[in-house]
């Protein structure tokens, strides 16, 4: 397995881990934002850079032409998501409610917009690098 | 009956007759990762100008011996 793959890999884990602690929180809180501090654990995320610093530090390539390609293909399919969630947060309310309705939203709203869609960019991005490091890739 | 274009490469055989160089030294010697090297093999993986002239060279071998381009019926399952 790639260096590349692993960190994918890990994206996976660590946000899975966190959508079901989020999910086990709120069965037992009943509370949104008591239930958001599952959250906190993608602050993992940032480690991703220590996945193959071994092989690095021996001086052995740990990303190729290979990796560069299905990074790039997964970053552009991440991107189209995110730009999907964007659109949609940003012309939905304009269409739903009308160009002079004003919206409240608590800062905890805010936040559950927010994060999850950056979260489900960066799950996207590492399901499809898994999925063409498994498949066929073709340069 | 459409056909489409398949690139298949002797790199394995030339790995062995290169007194059975091992994967990960080949990556180490053209400067890939031996997953890919892997990916060239099974024929999951078509490298660039740049990797197959390095494979070549390293090999000391032309590129066409290396690497051929088949024409496969669309209907036809590659070994």
């Amino acid at each position: 397995m790639s260096t590349q793959e692993k960190q994918a890999w890990f994206v996976i884990w660590v946000i899975a881990a966190a959508l079901v602690l989020y999910a086990a929180l709120y069965a037992l809180t009943r509370s949104l934002t008591i239930s958001m501090a599952a959250l906190s654990i993608t602050a993992l995320l940032g480690a991703q850079g220590l996945i193959g610093r071994k092989e690095r530090k021996s001086g052995r390539i740990v990303a190729d032409e290979r990796d560069h390609e299905i990074g790039r293909t997964a970053g552009i399919v991440g991107w189209s998501v995110f730009w999907l969630f964007f659109v949609a947060a940003a012309m939905g309310p304009y269409f739903i409610l009308g160009p002079n309705a004003t919206l409240h939203i608590t800062t905890s709203e805010l936040t559950m917009v927010v994060y999850p869609a950056v979260l489900i960019v960066l799950l996207v991005r590492a399901l499809v690098m898994i999925i063409l490091y498994r498949k066929n890739h073709h340069a | 009956m459409p056909s489409k274009e398949v690139l298949k490469n002797r790199i394995r055989r030339l790995r062995f007759d290169h007194d059975e160089l091992t994967q990960q030294e080949l990556a180490d010697k053209v400067g890939v990762t031996r997953q890919t090297i892997v990916a060239l093999e099974a024929g999951d993986y078509n490298p660039s100008l740049m990797l197959a002239m390095r494979i070549a060279s390293f090999f000391g071998v032309p590129l066409e011996e290396v690497f051929e381009l088949e024409q496969q019926r669309c209907d036809d399952e590659s070994s």
